[in-house]
């Protein structure tokens, strides 16, 4: 048999009920599933049986990654989690990712994937040191931080090993809890089922080498070369800078590409300048993302210590940073987090900052503390729903209705009053306190169901639920209309599909986006203007087919996609043209199989299928249309003076939105009635056992 | 970018005839980027070509150049000769890349290949000093071409450079022009100001699209 490279073949399964581990061949789901996300749901839809909870003992957890997992491929740092998912109101599967570096340790290690199962009577962690696997006693973990773990793991394995780990938040079986490694890389959703199967941490060193395949060595770097050099953009592979520059056409203030003349690092030593990093210059692709700025305002220059990011990835759009005033709060001086980590805790604080000002000094504390105090206790935002519930219940009395008197006067509300950074000690202890208020992680279903939270909730526009599934919009109607609805209807938890937003995001000019769109998706209708929205079409049916699929390959084979893919670049020469055949490239080069764009894309059209049909196990119902693909109130209602299709509004149309569902459907060879995918599609995707399965439950379509 | 740092350094090598304009630092195999060779055959090197070279390097740095420049050292040519040998600049295949924009009161030059057309247009705007224009024609290409309203704050930053005051005095003049009225302005609901022009965008489109920038976009990271 033919040497396997890009995986390491081989994967790991640990029974905690038994103590048993064991290995296995991991081929047997890399070859028709790539790994990651596509590895979890056939483990999860052969393995977990329906009706289970997700804090069962009958539930599993797959760490799983992918060919490029530990590659030199850019962004391919990522890990993929599988789960029944604890915040949907039918525990349906949902993936959690976490960037860091315990996919690439994983597969140093010598494996794709963990399977872990059963559950310990007591408190344990889990030592991977390559072939020696071990179960180890963790009472002295349980009750810590996701820093103390951390740094008592890395004691006794050594400061090389990666540790991944749960807070108090996961150990409570909170539904919204995290696991984190690397102290701050963080993936949401799945903390409590560790804390419900009593694993604390896992640890994980490894000596092994990632192979690609024989012979391919100047290949790769040649491809990688040409990927950096004329590619790439920024985070969200945005590809024009945020302010005019000389270099480029295009720019645009809401760009991640915030590089610029005097603008630095300035608590590097020496400060360092992001300047100009035009495309061609591989050594400046990693400072073209100054997030911190980005993310916290122009306060965060002077306290950015550098980018960091995730193993090799060149975007680097984590921003490490040092803020002494931590101190007060009993940290030490750093922060270290980007995106809705910082945000989510910036929206807790309903009266704004005691200095008024929501980019200033006091902002830039708080949402430090708050992201610091996030993941050392395990506690996962839920895309920002978290603040907006807090926020939501706080402002209509509900929270002071619900909440015990004792308890509420418990709080110090005088500090949110007052903009104090200290409230968020206030918020985020007495999240993982016992008491009432720590029901706001709960996530949305499950609080509503305890706290009767009413239509306003659910409907009104600004609070962003996505029901009936209740999770947050993540990138929806205000991202290409139709397209971002879709996107948003696939998944049990908020759809972490960037594939369509980083297209649109991308910075160019509306003509050029239609153009682009027109080559990659059939048609330049597949893309309205922003805000400016036409009826739907076939081809906005492609494009998110195409969005969604895309995102699964990337959470399969693991790519980071708050950068892939590469629908565009920031390249005049190729007129800003990407290249969508990338990921195909890399796999061939990595796996030594040579695999074509659209192949790879059947692929991932598989495990989005697979997703759909683990999705009515799990909800035991083929109606998707009515029951799962439900679209909110609110995409209808927004903007009640105006009419759907007129210039200036996100607003939809109820029927265009149907025959919406049916289009997409459509494209997937799904039961245009039912949205439930035919025996038909299942077996031309190679999936008839899971047809067969399906039909034992009575349903098929 | 070549090794020397600037056009003297490259006279100066050239006349002790060292002529090959390479970059000849030795990178790593896998970091190598193609050297740039700023022109293909040295021994071509003649006023002509070194005025080029010159446009190029200014335009590698994000400025302009216009005929009077030349006029000054190093170059120190008088009228005459300066025209007449911008204009055979104009007609070299090897410098097909230098672009000639005839202004209000001079001939501005700059390299395509280092400066992008739109930034060179912009600069054009700033060194023309019609703060008028300056600000409707970037509003209207940004109206029309993303489009997009304007953050207003656009115009404190480089290449413009106003401070607060400038602006806001430009701006109040500019709108009891005539020719300018189709520059109007919205406000997001932090009040930040935006500017477009209705002549390729509708207000209410102007606002949705100011509100999703200023406000929206940052909480839906
Ligand atoms: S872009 Fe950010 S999240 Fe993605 S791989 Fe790079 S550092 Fe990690």
């Amino acid at each position: 048999m033919a040497k396997v490279t890009g995986w390491t073949g081989k994967l790991l399964r640990v029974n905690l009920t038994t103590g048993k581990i064991t290995t296995e061949d991991s081929m047997k789901y890399n070859k028709d599933f790539i790994g990651g996300a596509g590895l979890g749901y056939k483990v999860i839809f052969d393995e977990v049986p329906q009706g289970t909870k997700a804090f069962d003992e009958a539930n599993k957890i797959v760490f799983a990654v992918g060919p490029l997992t530990g590659t030199t491929a850019p962004c391919s740092g990522r890990t993929n989690i599988t789960s029944l998912g604890p915040t949907n109101p039918y525990h349906a599967v949902t993936d959690s990712h976490m960037g860091g570096n315990f996919g690439p340790w994983l597969k140093f290690a010598g494996y794709d994937a963990i399977i872990i199962e059963g559950a310990s009577k007591s408190p344990v962690w889990l030592k991977i040191e390559d072939d020696n696997v071990t179960i180890e006693d963790a009472s002295n973990l349980w009750g810590k931080g996701v820093i103390d773990t951390t740094h008592e793991i890395n004691k006794i394995m050594g400061k090389e090993a990666c540790v991944a780990a749960i807070g108090p938040a996961g150990e409570k079986m909170k539904n919204l809890a995290s696991i984190v490694n690397t102290v701050n890389h963080s993936a949401g959703g799945h903390g409590g089922i560790l804390g419900a199967k009593k694993l604390k941490a896992i640890g994980i060193k490894g000596t092994k080498a990632v192979h690609i395949a024989e012979g391919k060595a100047k290949d790769w770097l040649d491809l990688n070369k040409y990927m950096l050099g004329e590619i790439i953009g920024a985070n969200n592979n945005h590809v024009v800078p945020s302010t005019p520059q000389s270099w480029a056409e295009y720019h645009s203030k809401g760009s991640r590409w915030t590089a610029q003349t005097a603008l630095f690092w300035g608590a590097a030593n020496p400060p360092v300048e992001t300047g100009e990093c035009p495309p061609g210059d591989l050594n400046k692709v990693g400072l073209r993302t100054q997030k911190a700025v980005f993310d916290l305002g122009p306060v965060a220059e002077a306290r950015t210590v550098k980018m960091g990011g995730c193993y090799s990835c060149p975007i680097r759009c984590q921003s490490n940073l040092y803020v002494p005033e931590l101190e007060k709060y009993g940290l030490t001086p750093y922060a270290t987090s980007t995106c809705i980590n910082f945000s989510a805790p910036g929206t807790a604080m309903l009266n704004g900052y005691s200095d008024g000002d929501s980019k200033g000094e006091v902002a830039l504390i708080t949402k430090c503390l708050g992201s610091r105090l996030a993941d050392d206790y395990g506690i996962w935002s839920n895309y920002g729903q978290l603040p907006r519930d807090f926020k939501y219940a706080y402002s209509t009395g509900k929270l002071k209705e619900v909440l015990p008197e004792e308890e509420w006067n418990s709080i110090d509300w005088s500090l949110l009053e007052k903009g104090d950074p200290g409230w968020m000690l206030e918020f985020y202890n007495n999240l993982i306190g016992d008491g009432e208020f720590s029901h706001l992680l709960d996530g949305p279903y499950y609080l509503d169901q305890r706290w009767n939270l009413g239509e306003e909730y659910w409907n009104g526009a600004g609070n962003n639920v996505w029901s009936k599934m209740a999770y947050p919009k993540h990138h929806s109607n205000e991202a290409g209309a139709q397209v971002g609805v879709l996107v948003n209807i696939m998944f049990n938890r908020d759809a972490n599909s960037h594939t369509h937003m980083n297209f649109i995001g991308a910075g160019l000019p509306i003509e050029l986006l239609k153009e682009i769109a027109g080559e990659v998706w059939g048609s330049p209708d597949a893309l309205d203007a922003p805000m400016n929205y036409t009826p739907m079409n076939e081809y906005k049916a492609k494009f998110a087919k195409w969005s969604i699929d895309r995102n699964m390959l990337h959470d399969s084979i693991t790519l980071c996609n708050w950068v892939w893919p590469m629908t565009v670049s920031p390249s005049k020469e190729r007129n800003y043209r990407g290249d969508t055949a990338l990921e195909a490239k890399f796999y061939s080069l990595a796996t030594g199989i040579e695999m074509s764009e659209e192949e790879l894309d059947l692929q991932a059209e598989r495990i989005t299928t697979l997703h759909r049909a683990l999705t009515i196990k799990n909800m035991n119902t083929i109606d998707m249309r009515n029951e799962h693909d439900y679209i909110p109130e609110w995409v209808f209602n927004v903007d009640p003076d105006k009419k759907p299709f007129t210039e200036g509004t996100v607003k939809l149309d109820r029927e265009d939105m149907q025959l919406a569902l049916t289009m997409l459907y459509r494209e997937y060879g799904w039961d245009e009635k039912t949205g439930a995918p035919t025996r038909e599609t299942y077996e031309r995707l190679g999936l008839k056992d899971v047809a067969d399965e399906l039909e034992k439950l009575n349903l098929l379509p | 970018m070549s090794d020397f740092d600037t056009l003297e350094d490259a006279i100066e090598d050239v006349s002790e005839g060292e002529a090959v304009l390479e970059n000849e630092v030795v990178l790593e195999e896998d970091n190598r980027v193609e050297p740039e060779v700023l022109i293909e055959e040295p021994e071509e090197l003649d006023k002509v070509a070194l005025i080029g070279l010159h446009i190029r390097e200014s335009s590698m740095y994000g400025r302009l150049n216009n005929a009077e420049d030349f006029l000054d050292e190093p170059f120190s040519l008088e009228v005459e000769e300066a025209l007449s040998l911008l204009e055979e600049l104009k007609s070299r295949d090897d410098f097909s890349d230098i672009i000639f924009h005839k202004g209000k009161e001079t001939l501005y030059m700059y390299s395509d290949k280092y400066m992008s057309n739109n930034y060179a247009k912009l600069l054009i705007l700033v060194e023309e000093k019609d703060m008028f224009r300056m600000i409707a024609e970037t509003v209207r290409d940004e109206s029309k071409t993303y489009p997009r309203p304007t953050d207003a704050r656009l115009f404190t930053k480089a290449p413009f450079n106003l401070t607060r005051s400038e602006f806001q005095q430009v701006y109040e003049e500019l709108r009891k022009k005539e020719e300018y009225s189709d520059i109007k302005e919205v406000r997001a609901s932090n009040q930040a100001l935006y500017l477009f022009s209705d002549k390729f965008m509708k207000e209410a489109l102007a606002k949705s699209l100011a509100e999703w920038i200023e406000v929206e976009a940052e909480q839906n990271p």
